[in-house]
């Protein structure tokens, strides 16, 4: 295992410490960056559309497996005119967060072409990379099926696929706390765990826990019910 | 578990000193053999001067090394002893009976008695056999007897018996005995058993003691006071005896009352004094613990209580400078204002540890506010204290904002620092020759992301929530909260961040200096305006550095877009000529700018957006007029000024001939009309919007179109000039509209303003016909031909082209038809001969000119 510099200051952060990461949402306009941003935030949701101008900026402290981290969300405007700045944000991005409208098919096919941008700047490597298919509750306007957006996030490399509702709360909750078991500092303990644990007998269960997946760079099983993901999470 | 009856104890306890010492276990309780009773025999006196035998003194060995060995050993040596020493008359039977003598219920002397009648019973080897079947019958009668007289003395020493051993039992645990040795049936037990009394005395006697200890103390202070008592109580022997005495000396008694009376006042009024200055003491000073707190105590709640009784203190002493004599409130503020300045410099110091810490680990300066000391809540009402000390606190807020800033220059540095950056993964900013517009966009990404963050930080420490601040006196947050409180987080945060409006402003301006293009400025231009919004909306004022270093860098930018368009013409406007045969087309840079200027139109409001040129109810445009790059000013120099001004200076420099000679003023007609043509038909996208009408005024575009006007009017004056003087009519055409003008006639009535021409020689018919009829005869054929191959072909727009020739030919063609009426109005009886010179009748002459 290579110990770059970041990987050294996470394992000094260990314990109490907070550490920062920050997340970009990417996607078309209209898609649902904003209402997944403030459903996490606030737990509302505005019928109300309005687009977002230039970048927008919020930050908010998770408690997770007695770790704190503070994820600092970096909401971008789907709108072309302001599409030149992006990449300056995705720069020092650790997760980018890539939604799309299960309803508009045009937004689902700009998926490629967001994956590209965000592996341009940071990399195969360097980056969590996460497809989010949005307005799940739209079920009878349906146009992008799961299997669909799973089989593109095998395709591009996304650690998670999860469709989520900003209008029900559906899945949001969950979508932030997978993303934050992801994020290195959760992932260094679930290694060693998996590596104390299993050794061999992971050979035999591959499927046991929802890690394995994600060490498979795969898609995570979402099979797991909200209420039970949700209770570790004081957010 | 019970303790075993008492009687069985006994018994159980002789029976065992009889058995052999190698047993393992005692065997159960035998039975008592009354045939070894030996009657009346007298008990012989009790030995009490045997001793046990010193075990280490002893020769035999201890081959066992268990304590129930040694102890069995210990036994069967002491039996040895025992024997050895008698003197014939002493035996086992007495030695029990001494150890019988050790048991608890010895007070009672019927007990010691049946005791010992029992002990004889089970010992006594030199029986008389013959009197057995006697002594049988006497001591069954005895023992029937004895148990009998189950008296009720006895049975409640018994009863009281049990009920002390229960008690025992109960207390077992706050007694130190060993239960299990007490039960035990072993030697040990034996022995453990044997001193249980002594134990227990021992244990009442401990408690006794303690008891008489606790009353130590009471009685050493009730002795203290005996003196003082004894006196008081002689004194007042002494005052009865006195007044006893001299019951008839009244002037004496009453001086003595008097002294008491004074002695009880002064009594009192030095009680008052003592509470007063108690009082005092409580409010105007602070004992040793408060002293102490206030000079090496932590900043905590404690700490905010002894704060706020100085405060109160300090308020208190403000009333004592009212006195007459100010020396105690002069002192006591003293006294607070040295307080004070402790306070003022332990805040400034743990506010600046917080800070430190922070500073130089950030993530551990975040645990620590789980901590009690360290928690922001402690942080802020710190703050709160001492901003009453404006110095101390004008200090803190300079020494944070120079901390904070130079980290936040440094943390901005740094992401320009290849070398630091050589190992992590987030590429440092790069200026790339390519994309100078991106490296733009990741400074200022980055100094967003930093603003962020720190706006982050300053308002978790520096924002306030007043109704948090329990226990704080009202005075405190109200003074202060005001003038230097409120806000403090956006003061700092734009006091912080302006470090990095130079260093900013110089990485952009560089890009912006060398910038030729206007497509790129203009690109800078919607970063700058777009980051000054993101950057006002994160709480930096407009008045902050940064702000204005982003505007003055949109004015350079801006400028610079005019730049390049002057430049351009300047480059590209060179004088030109046209010859005869010249396609008389418009010049080649100005297709070359309108293709630029088009084209940065189109970016304009691609990058604007539809939204920013909508109007509102006063047809004032939303946008705000002084931030657009297009502003009028800008307009007028590159969309306005180059064809109203240079453009035209320079045709007019090509034809200078023009006002001289028709045909080159027609030709310089031709080039104006084809190159504003131009220009309105690249412009005519943005009528509406880059160029709709401002403030009112005509817009750039109405300006062109309005001279495009004006040549096509002058473009039709000259060819109808000439097609008037082709066909021979023309001065006809001008003598005629002297008199009145020819479009202003209504009917033939007004044919009668021109009967004064009759007198014109001009007017002759002969006249007529010679200057007319020919030449009408031989142009009107061709006129059309004419007109429009020659006059109008080098008009690029065939439908001004239409435009002019049909306006020409309409304009000859009434006057054609009017000229001939008036003729025959004029000349009535010549009409034949007026019809043969006017040979056209209207609507051939239509037909021949190709009007409908």
């Amino acid at each position: 295992m290579s110990t770059t510099p970041s990987a050294t200051q996470q394992t000094k952060k260990s314990g109490k410490t907070l550490s920062k990461y920050k997340i970009v949402f990417l996607g078309e306009q209209g898609v649902g960056k904003t209402s997944l941003i403030t459903r996490f935030m606030y737990d509302t949701f505005d019928d109300h559309y309005q687009a977002t101008i230039g970048i927008d900026f919020l930050s908010k402290t998770m408690y997770l497996d007695d770790k704190t981290i503070r994820l600092q969300l970096w909401d971008t405007a789907g709108q072309e005119r302001f599409r030149s700045l992006i990449p300056s944000y995705i720069r020092d991005s650790r997760v980018a967060i890539v939604v799309y409208d299960i309803t508009k098919k045009k937004s689902f096919d700009f998926i490629d072409k967001w994956i590209e941008d965000v592996k341009n700047e940071r990399g195969e490597e360097n980056v969590i990379l996460c497809i989010v298919g949005n307005k799940n509750d739209l079920t009878d306007e349906r146009q992008v099926t799961i299997e669909e957006g799973q089989e593109k996030a095998k395709k591009l490399g996304a650690k998670i696929f999860m469709e989520t509702s900003t209008k029900a709360g559906y899945n949001v909750k969950n979508l932030f706390k997978k993303i934050a078991k992801s994020l290195p500092e959760f992932q260094e303990s679930n290694s060693n765990i998996i590596n104390e644990t299993t050794g061999a007998a992971s050979k035999t269960n591959d499927n046991a826990a929802g890690t394995n997946g994600a060490t498979k760079a795969g898609v995570i099983d979402i099979s797991t019910t909200d209420e039970q993901e949700q209770g570790g999470c004081q957010c | 578990m019970e303790f075993i009856d008492y009687q069985d104890f006994s018994v159980a306890d002789t029976i065992a000193s009889e058995l052999p010492a190698n047993d393992a276990l005692p065997e159960p309780m035998q039975r008592l053999n009354l045939s070894t009773y030996i009657g009346n025999q007298s008990t012989p006196p009790m030995d009490t001067n045997f001793k046990l035998p010193d075990i280490i003194a002893s020769d035999s060995k201890f081959t066992n090394v268990t304590l129930y060995d040694k102890m069995s050993q210990y036994a069967a040596i002491s039996i040895k002893a025992l024997n050895s020493n008698d003197n014939e008359t002493k035996t086992l039977q007495e030695l029990d009976n001494d150890n019988l003598a050790k048991i608890p219920s010895t007070k009672n002397h019927d007990s010691n008695k049946i005791a010992r009648d029992l002990n004889n019973m089970v010992s006594g080897s030199s029986i008389d056999l013959k009197s057995l079947d006697t002594k049988n019958l006497v001591l069954s009668k005895k023992l029937s007897k004895i148990l009998n007289d189950y008296s009720s003395s006895n049975y409640n020493r018994t009863i009281e018996l049990k009920r002390n051993l229960k008690f025992l039992e109960e207390n077992k645990n706050n007694i130190s005995l060993d239960r299990e040795k007490l039960i035990s049936p072993e030697y040990t037990g034996t022995l453990s058993r044997k001193t249980l009394r002594s134990d227990i005395e021992n244990e009442v006697l401990k408690e006794h003691i303690k008891v008489l200890e606790e009353f130590r103390p009471i009685i050493r202070r009730m002795k203290r006071f005996s003196g003082p008592l004894e006196k008081i109580r002689d004194e007042a022997t002494f005052i009865l005896s006195e007044t006893q005495d001299h019951s008839k000396e009244k002037g004496k008694n009453t001086r003595l009352l008097n002294t008491i009376d004074s002695l009880r006042n002064d009594m009192e009024f030095i009680r008052l004094k003592k509470q007063l200055f108690l009082a005092i003491k409580e409010k105007f000073t602070l004992n040793q613990v408060e002293d102490d707190i206030i000079i090496n105590g932590k900043i905590n709640n404690e700490y905010f209580d002894v704060l706020n009784k100085v405060i109160k203190i300090n308020e208190h002493a403000t009333y004592l400078l009212a006195l007459p004599k100010d020396n105690a409130g002069s002192a006591l503020i003293n006294k607070v204002n040295k307080y004070n300045e402790i306070i003022s410099k332990k805040f400034f110091n743990y506010l600046m540890d917080f800070i430190y810490n922070f500073e130089s680990n950030e993530p551990s300066a975040f645990d620590r506010q789980y901590e009690n000391i360290y928690d922001t809540k402690t942080f802020q009402r710190a703050l709160v204290y001492l901003s009453n000390d404006l110095e101390y606190f004008q200090e803190f807020v300079s020494k944070v904002t120079s901390a904070r800033s130079k980290s936040f220059l440094d943390k901005f540095l740094s992401q320009f620092d290849i070398n630091k950056k050589k190992n992590s993964d987030i590429k440092p900013i790069v200026l790339s020759a390519h994309d100078p517009i991106r490296y733009i966009s990741d400074v200022l990404a980055s100094v967003h992301s930093l603003i962020a963050n720190e706006a982050d930080f300053v308002k978790s420490l520096f924002k306030f929530q007043y109704e948090e601040f329990e226990n704080t006196p009202k005075s405190i947050l109200q003074e202060n909260q005001a003038e230097f409180l409120k806000g403090l987080d956006v003061k700092l945060l734009n006091e912080i961040v302006q470090s990095i409006s130079n260093t900013c402003r110089i990485r952009i301006e560089q890009i912006i200096r060398f910038e030729e293009s206007d497509a790129v400025n203009f690109e800078i231009v919607q970063l700058l305006e777009l980051y000054h919004l993101m950057f006002v909306k994160k709480g930096i004022v407009k008045e902050n550095e940064l702000i204005k270093n982003i505007d003055s860098l949109k004015k350079t930018s801006n400028k610079k877009i005019k730049v390049c368009f002057t430049k351009f013409l300047t480059e590209n406007i060179k004088p030109i000529q046209y010859g005869e045969n010249s396609d008389l087309l418009q010049p080649d840079w100005l297709s070359e700018y309108l293709n630029k200027l088009v084209e940065f139109f189109e970016l304009y409001e691609r990058r604007k957006g539809p939204s920013s040129f909508e109007s509102d109810g006063d047809g004032e445009t939303s946008s705000d007029e002084e931030n657009t790059t297009l502003d009028q000013e800008m307009l007028v120099t590159i969309a306005k000024d180059p064809f109203s001004v240079t453009l035209v200076k320079q045709l007019n420099d090509a034809f200078p001939q023009a006002r001289k000679n028709e045909h080159i003023k027609l030709s310089l007609l031709t080039v104006e009309i084809n190159c504003f043509d131009l220009i309105k038909t690249r412009l005519q996208p943005f009528k509406n919007t880059i160029l709709r009408p401002h403030n009112g005024e005509e817009s750039i575009f109405d300006l062109v179109n309005t001279k495009l006007k004006d040549l096509v009017s002058q473009m039709k004056e000259v060819q109808s000039k000439f097609l008037f003087e082709s066909t021979g009519l023309g001065m006809y055409n001008n003598l005629f509209n002297m008199i009145f003008p020819i479009d202003s006639i209504q009917d033939e009535l007004d044919y009668d303003m021109y009967l004064s021409l009759n007198e014109n020689p001009l007017m002759n018919l002969d006249t007529i016909n010679e200057n007319v009829h020919h030449k009408l005869n031989e142009y009107l054929p061709q006129a059309m031909t004419d007109i429009q191959e020659k006059l109008l072909f080098k008009l690029t727009s065939p439908s001004i082209a239409d435009e002019i020739s049909e306006n020409c030919f309409e304009k000859l063609s009434k006057f054609y038809g009017i000229f001939q009426r008036i003729l025959i109005h004029l000349n009535p009886d010549d009409e034949q001969r007026v019809l043969e010179i006017l040979n056209f009748s209207p609507i051939e002459f239509h037909t021949l000119l190709g009007l409908e």
